[in-house]
């Protein structure tokens, strides 16, 4: 019978599977680069800082993905409400703003990478909101177990 | 900015009273008492002030106090 605890057991598999998946791609970056320049997708002028740009987005991927782990293992363990989960949307949240400026810079070169600029920025936008609504829920759940 | 003190180890030790047993008599857990009793807690029920005050004869400004 599928429940909670395994929809949270998938959702960490699938971040497992990211995360090893953005710590391959780092081997091949150039190759996945040359071969959108082949294609046309990117233009050849701009190689060196694509690909320094993926480096850079790949990184905040990684920690990204580390975050949400984290925060995932905490859910996993029943510890919803805790200043440590906000920290970590509030980091999620910061990374995904950060985000938008390697994918700036590829935008520049290749001008399809603008959604996702703006996915990443609307991304980052709606965990604000979510940081805010779980630091209060934070704040009521302490003001909650405290009152006797 | 002030803050209200709970003086209720004060006013236990008058009434010569357990933790324990005052615990049990108003019917709450030993550990929401010691939150109680060492300051710690954010707010408390009107129905546990009434019954520590039943408990221990005492008025609510015997065990609340406000301290700048």
């Amino acid at each position: 019978m599928w429940n909670h605890d395994k929809s949270t057991t998938l959702t960490l598999i699938c971040t497992r599977i990211a995360a090893a998946a953005d710590f391959t791609a780092l081997f091949f970056v150039p190759k996945i680069v040359d071969f959108f320049i082949y294609r046309g997708t990117v233009q050849a002028e701009g190689r060196m800082p694509v690909i320094t740009s993926v480096y850079i987005c790949l990184v905040i991927g990684g920690v990204i993905l580390y975050m949400l782990d984290r925060l995932l293992n905490n859910i996993k363990h029943e510890d919803i409400f805790i200043s440590r989960n906000v920290s970590y949307l509030r980091g999620i949240s910061w990374a995904c703003f950060a985000l938008c400026v390697p994918c700036l810079v590829i935008t520049i070169y290749c001008q399809t990478f603008f959604f996702i600029l703006l996915a990443s920025g609307f991304m980052g936008l709606i965990l604000k909101v979510v940081k805010n609504v779980i630091e209060k829920a934070v704040l009521i759940k302490e003001e909650n177990d405290y009152t006797v | 900015m002030g803050k209200i003190v709970v003086n209720l180890d004060v006013v236990m030790a008058q009434r010569k009273i357990s933790a324990g047993a005052l615990a049990e008599k108003v019917g709450i857990t030993p550990a929401n008492l010691s939150i109680l009793k060492n300051n710690k807690a954010k707010a408390i029920r009107f129905s546990t002030l009434e019954e520590l005050c039943r408990i221990l004869e005492c008025q609510p400004g015997d065990i609340l106090e406000y301290k700048e």
